[in-house]
């Protein structure tokens, strides 16, 4: 019997797959059809991905002390409820499933431990909500698209079932196969609808994202050579011991017992338990059943610490290989946010790319970047990310700083709004990297709830912008800001609504952009106040270029003629994101943070314990 | 004294399928001299010797496998597995080759190609240094005469051959030379006695006369692999062959060369005890090797503007990937048991050995059909805009590139997964690890250069517009056939690969 969630979680990845395998099947002359179709599928999901929403509320709710404020409580974190299944499935007599923990299991690949696991939390929740949601207004933003609709659609919508899946996936190889099968529809979205040079925008991008995605393998396949029996049950071991001494029977004891996975929490363990060791405070590990004072119960069930010594020898727990696997793992995912040294297919891509594309591209698939940094990089290799946290908080501020400087010199509408994407996503970067252990743990979990925050916010103002230049450009056929002008005499509509997204891009309070980047910079103020200066500082110079830009869009002489005003289409898309970001301003604690923030606080508080001081 | 004769009737038994493939061969080279005989009957011939090497494989199997040390043949499932690929191979390429040559030619060509699939089946079988060299002759004789045949009046094609056939025969020479050195050292022929006299030997005083041999075999199996720097001759003769040749020269030498190192060189495990120093040196050379080759190969490729060339440097990188298999091949041996392992590298070889070969016949097939004289195909810019002309050659020309590429849900990225997994393997306690994990590194990062070569071919054929659609000839069912058989590998290997790689682990138990 397979469980409900699982079943609920495989439909919200493979729905849009399936709708956009069925858009091949239609006749070619039906492209309204096709559309409608593709628009349903998204529909779909997004109901399917909000049933989740619902879901993964009752679970927290179901749990939380009524009289605290926060939905926090340790059971319901990701760490906890897949260990609970990891557990169950490896008693000797298996109990049964729970079809409401939100985590699932099937077997792929035996012979290398891979496995289909899915599950959601409060990191992943919010991104597979903003796809959904960012997915179904790019649907109907590609209305205008003419050649190859149900080509299109497919791309699109195959697009989608890979980004889902990356939020969704809970192993490694999973993982990595959902995010490369995103690159071959984004590929050709952007190679064959784009612009003038979409060829060489589409090249550079696959190029890049490869190059990336080459790093994250090397990195998977290393973390999966580390034995980690000490972090797993015992009984779980032994389970898979018993199997082995089945299939071969003339391994001695000690290999019988090795234990590998591709199972991110279960790595995430070993990476925290290697933080322990190479900081001395190995005795500080315990077993997950034997908690006690200061102690951290990483260590599986029925393992002591004792046996457990002679295997921290392993590669893994080395500082160069948690240098190298932090490395390959931050690289992999910078190039996708992206961190400055690695940005430069961004513009590029952004500029050439159909408007639809564009949207996704920013509200979306920049996330990855954020989401692989938050789930992997950091919790699996914490050492190292601590030791290079002033590394990353410096590049995630410069990038704040010189994506704010270089969006100001732009005079093409899209190149600037991808500059102002990487200074938005320094952001992320700058909270996740403001470490602070112990007591500063508080403002470290500020920074985090900082940078989850404004990879939701900046989704939504960032599609949103590129939605705005979508319909200007319709009108006008230029994205040159200096051909633009006196757009608000013909559309006022249009031009007010845009203004609250631009302000709601700039940051301003009561919209969503502020509540991000006034947590990562009260995060980001305890950890260093320098960068801290230079992100407040580079507010100014955000507001500066998206007002000047307003300015000279909407204000000013037409010399083009009359454009029409925004059709129903437009303003329905146009009015929700309005409607998401004052929302999101105003609301940001019952709408987002509420059942976001115990995930994030509690990976934080797992990270945070590491580091006394 | 019985069980003499009964291991050598045995071996016979074993070489049935090939036998009746050369029979089948000396038919149509017969027939070729007669009138009235087409390519479609040549065609036929053919893959009914196949078919008839394969039944026969399954019926006079041998029951009671004779003394590995006496028997020249072998028929462990190392060889078998080594066999089905050749026939398996062997079909895919009779259908490639149906319209290659005319009407005349034909059945002398297929002929050859039946000889050369009997040769690379033996080598798997092969037992016995002189068995082995023979065998591997078998394979790169009818060559010559395949590339010859059907590109009689090109001039290119003319100096394919001959390159092809001095530098071959050059390796032949230093193969000959690395197998007397191993001779003079053991004493005997018989590999499986080599494989327990050599490692006692090289533990002593012979260990440079042991690296020599090593080296002078590498070299010449270097070759057949198109291994840096014995590449050279490659990128010409793939540009000037006929398709189908290049298609089997792409695979087929490959898999035998490989085969034979597999073979050769599967001493090294159990070498490792007594002569730890001499097992570095091997593995350092092939580490080498690995990284050389297809670091060479991928920046190569990266210069090439001509498909066929740029495929040659291809086959140059991915024989460097598969080398990386053969430089882990020995740090098994440190492990104490060889089953503890995940992926040991000879396993990841005969399975990237597949996967390889469906996707480079694959993409051979589909320019092969798109290709015609009067509108050729032969560089990037001649397959632009193929979506919009020939929208399923480029369908499937895509899925075998970016199974090249290396993504996911292709048998391409089964493979390099695979590959790096058992560089990863290393046990701790072999010598070079850290150099293994580099290696993979190296792998991955190559595997990133050699994406962007491919990724022209993508870029051309899906994004740019074509100036002058091709015009394929108009009987082309085989060639479909045959890429559709590849494709359909290369996917469904690539989203459920576990079948392949059982059978590649069971391939290889027995070294």
């Amino acid at each position: 019997m397979i469980e409900y969630d699982l079943i609920m979680m495989s439909l919200v990845i493979f729905v849009p797959a399936a709708f956009g395998l069925l858009c091949l099947i239609f006749p070619a002359k039906f492209k309204e059809a096709v559309r409608w179709w593709a628009l349903l599928g998204t529909a779909v999901t997004l109901c399917l991905s909000l049933c989740l929403l619902v879901e993964y509320y009752f679970l927290l709710d179901s749990r939380s002390d009524r009289g605290l404020r926060s939905l926090h409580h340790p059971k319901t974190l990701l760490d906890a409820r897949a260990d609970e299944a990891l557990r169950r499935a490896s008693m000797p007599a298996p109990e049964p499933r729970q079809a409401y923990d939100w985590v699932g299991t099937v077997p792929w690949i035996d012979r290398f431990d891979i496995q289909y696991c899915i599950g959601i939390d409060g990191i992943s929740l919010p991104l597979i909500v903003l796809t959904s949601l960012v997915m179904f207004f790019a649907v109907i933003a590609s209305w205008k698209i003419e050649t190859n609709v149900r080509a299109y659609f497919f791309l699109l919508l195959t697009l989608q079932t890979g980004v889902l899946g990356t939020f969704f996936a809970l192993d490694l190889f999973l993982l990595y196969v959902f995010y490369e099968v995103m690159l071959i529809p984004m590929y050709f979205l952007i190679g064959v609808w784009g612009g003038a040079r979409r060829k060489y925008a589409a090249f550079k991008f696959v190029i890049y994202t490869l190059l990336g995605s080459v790093f994250l393998l090397v990195a998977i396949i290393g973390l999966y050579f580390t034995d980690v029996r000490d972090f797993v049950d015992k009984t779980a071991v032994d389970a898979r011991a018993e199997e082995r001494r089945k299939e071969s029977p003339r391994l001695t004891q000690d290999e019988i017992r090795e234990y590998h996975t591709f199972h991110i929490p279960t790595l995430q363990r070993a990476g925290q338990g290697a933080m322990l060791v190479l900081t001395g405070q190995q005795n500080r590990l315990t077993a997950r059943d034997e908690p006690g004072e200061g102690k951290v119960p990483l260590l599986g069930r029925g393992v002591h610490i004792e046996s457990a010594r002679g295997r921290f020898q392993q590669a893994f727990f080395q500082p160069t290989y948690q240098y190298l696997f932090f490395v390959l793992l931050f690289v992999g995912f910078a190039v996708k946010v992206p961190v400055v040294p690695f940005h430069s297919w961004l513009p590029d891509a952004h500029v050439e790319a159909p408007t639809p594309v564009s949207m996704i591209l920013a509200g979306i698939l920049l996330k990855l970047g954020g989401y692989g940094l938050l789930r992997l990089a950091y919790p699996i290799c914490p050492w190292a990310a601590d030791q290079l946290s002033l590394v990353i908080a410096g590049l995630g501020a410069f990038g704040i700083v010189y994506g704010a400087f270089v969006a100001l010199g732009q005079t093409d509408f899209k190149r600037l709004l991808a500059y102002s994407s990487i200074s938005h996503m320094g952001y992320v970067i700058l909270g996740l990297a403001a470490w602070g252990g112990g007591a500063k743990s508080q403002y470290w979990a500020w920074g985090m709830n900082g940078a989850m925050y404004q990879m939701v916010a900046h989704g939504i103002t960032a599609s949103a912008m590129f939605f705005v230049v979508g319909v200007l450009y319709d009108r006008s056929h230029t994205r040159e800001i200096r051909q633009l002008g006196g757009v608000m005499t013909s559309m006022p509509l249009f031009a007010g609504l845009s203004a609250i997204l631009f302000f709601a891009s700039m940051g301003l309070p009561g919209l969503c952009g502020f509540v991000g980047e006034l947590f990562v910079v009260l995060g980001s103020w305890n950890y260093h106040p320098g960068l801290s200066l230079a992100a407040i500082g580079a507010t100014v110079v955000t507001a500066a270029y998206l007002l000047w830009t307003w300015q000279r869009v909407y204000l000013g002489v037409n010399h083009h003629g009359h454009y029409t005003e925004i059709t129903a289409r437009e303003a329905a898309v146009l009015l929700t994101f309005v409607v998401l970001s004052i929302a999101l301003g105003v609301l940001p604690q019952t709408l987002l943070l509420s059942w976001m923030e115990p995930s994030v606080t509690g990976l934080v508080e797992s990270l945070a314990r590491l580091k006394p001081d | 004294m019985n069980s003499l004769e009964h291991t050598l009737q045995q071996a016979f038994q074993l070489a049935v399928p090939e036998v009746a493939l050369v029979g089948v061969a000396c038919v149509l080279f017969l027939l070729g001299t007669a009138r009235g005989v087409n390519r479609h009957l040549a065609g036929f011939i053919a893959l009914g010797g196949l078919a008839i090497a394969a039944i026969s494989h399954f019926t006079a199997l041998p029951r009671v496998p004779g003394i590995e040390t006496v028997t020249p043949l072998l028929g462990d499932k190392f060889a078998m597995f080594v066999r089905m690929a050749a026939f398996a191979t062997g079909a895919a390429l009779v259908l490639f080759a149906w319209n290659e040559c005319d009407d005349r030619r034909s059945s002398d060509y297929m002929a050859c190609l039946l000889i050369a699939t009997a040769g690379s089946s033996l080598v798997g079988t092969a037992n016995d240094l002189i068995f082995l060299f023979l065998a591997l002759e078998l394979v790169s004789i009818p060559t010559y005469v395949m590339l010859y045949l059907p590109g009689l009046q090109s001039k290119k094609g003319q100096e394919a051959v001959v390159k092809y056939f001095m530098l071959s025969v050059m390796s032949s020479a230093m193969l000959l030379f690395g197998f007397s050195y191993i001779y003079g050292l053991t004493g005997t022929t018989n590999l499986a006695a080599i494989q327990e006299i050599l490692p006692r030997l090289v533990a002593g005083s012979e260990s440079t006369t042991a690296i020599i041999a090593i080296v002078f075999v590498t070299a010449g199996l270097g070759f057949r692999i198109t291994a840096f720097p014995f590449h050279f001759y490659a990128p010409d003769v793939y540009e000037g062959g006929p398709t189908g040749t290049v298609a089997f020269l792409a695979f087929v030498p490959k898999v035998s060369g490989f085969a034979a190192l597999l073979k050769l060189f599967a001493f090294l495990g159990s070498a490792h005890a007594v002569a730890n120093e001499f097992v570095k040196q091997a593995m350092m050379l092939f580490w080498i090797l690995s990284a050389i080759t297809m670091t060479a190969g991928n920046v190569m490729g990266l210069l090439q503007n001509n498909l066929k060339r740029m495929l040659a440097y291809s086959g140059v990188a991915n024989a460097g990937y598969m080398l990386i298999g053969l430089a882990v091949m020995p740090t098994q041996a440190y492990r104490g048991i060889d089953e503890a392992v995940v992926a040991t590298g000879p396993e990841a070889i005969m399975f990237y050995l597949l996967a390889y070969g469906a996707m480079t016949i694959g993409t051979l097939t589909v320019i092969s059909h798109l290709h015609s004289p009067n509108r050729p195909v032969e560089t990037v810019d001649d397959v632009a805009g193929l979506r919009e002309t020939h929208p399923y050659s480029a369908a499937l020309l895509g899925i075998f590139l970016l199974s090249m590429i290396g993504l996911p849900l292709t048998a391409g990225f089964a493979g390099k997964f695979l590959l790096f997994m058992s560089a990863l393997a290393a046990p701790a306690a072999a010598p070079m690890r850290d150099l293994f994990v580099a290696l993979a590194v190296i792998g991955a990062v190559n595997a990133a250069i050699g994406a962007y070569y491919y990724l022209r071919v993508i870029n051309a054929m899906f994004l740019r517009t074509s100036l002058s659609a091709p015009t394929p000839r108009r009987t082309a069912g085989p060639l479909w056939v045959t890429a559709i058989i590849c494709a359909v590998f290369t996917v469904a290997f690539g989203v459920y690969p576990l079948p392949m790689i059982n059978l590649s682990r069971a391939a290889v138990g027995g070294l």
